[in-house]
């Protein structure tokens, strides 16, 4: 249950996001794709599509296994209108945490952390301190 | 916890639309663990010492979200899809 006042447009981006999350979840293999709709930017990756609707700027200093992974998502899901046109809508920027490390701080720490965080919305110019919602 | 301020820290590089209005490096010893030695995409957090703050610096809002996927973990924010800004990253190493 969501509380609070939320402008119209934030509404819709949660109910959007709420359709579309399960399916990324939902896909957990890893093919080998065509990569030549991707363009890139210093070591950045953006990836979009062929008409120009629809991109994803992806993290740099990852795996190229990574990016082929994501693409691979996004590229079955466009098999699914409905979930076509609920991802152009937006853009899409994935980070990832360090490859096989958890950090200075502890694995259940990191969990911890990970899990606590969710779901967030920003409102324009608001700010979001770490350290508060971490505490 | 930096593991995951880290995360977040390197999500607001990428996205233009996310400012980051506080952070804090790690000390050299820490360095290590956020690999490559990349030069300044770390947050170290500890209590009010060391904080990550960011800001929203669109018009819209910013729809941020963890899931995971084939046992890793992302950070995803999500922005109504707009063309006037992008992000050129460039490696800077020590």
């Amino acid at each position: 249950m969501y509380t609070g006042v939320e402008s119209s447009l934030t509404a819709q981006m949660r109910s959007d996001m709420d359709l579309v999350t399960p399916y990324i979840q939902d896909f957990d293999e890893v093919y080998d794709v065509n990569v030549e709709d991707k363009t890139y930017r210093g070591s950045a990756i953006q990836w979009t599509s062929a008409d120009l609707s629809q991109s994803m700027i992806w993290t740099p200093m990852r795996s190229r296994d990574d990016q082929v992974y994501m693409n691979q998502i996004i590229k079955d899901h466009l098999l699914n209108q409905t979930i076509q046109s609920t991802i152009a809508r937006y853009t899409w920027y994935v980070s990832d945490r360090y490859i096989d490390n958890y950090g200075a701080c502890s694995r259940q720490n990191f969990m911890r952390a990970f899990d606590e965080f969710g779901v967030m919305i920003l409102e324009p110019s608001q700010t979001l301190n770490i350290n508060n919602l971490l505490a | 916890m930096c593991g995951f301020s880290t995360q977040v820290r390197r999500n607001a590089l990428i996205n233009p639309y996310l400012t980051t209005v506080r952070r804090s490096a790690h000390g050299n010893r820490r360095q290590a663990y956020y690999g490559e030695e990349i030069v300044g995409d770390d947050a170290a957090i500890y209590e009010m010492d060391k904080q990550l703050i960011i800001q929203n610096q669109s018009e819209y809002p910013i729809y941020m979200q963890t899931i995971e996927l084939a046992g890793k973990k992302y950070l995803l924010s999500v922005v109504p899809t707009q063309t006037d800004k992008v992000v050129e990253l460039s490696r800077e190493s020590v």
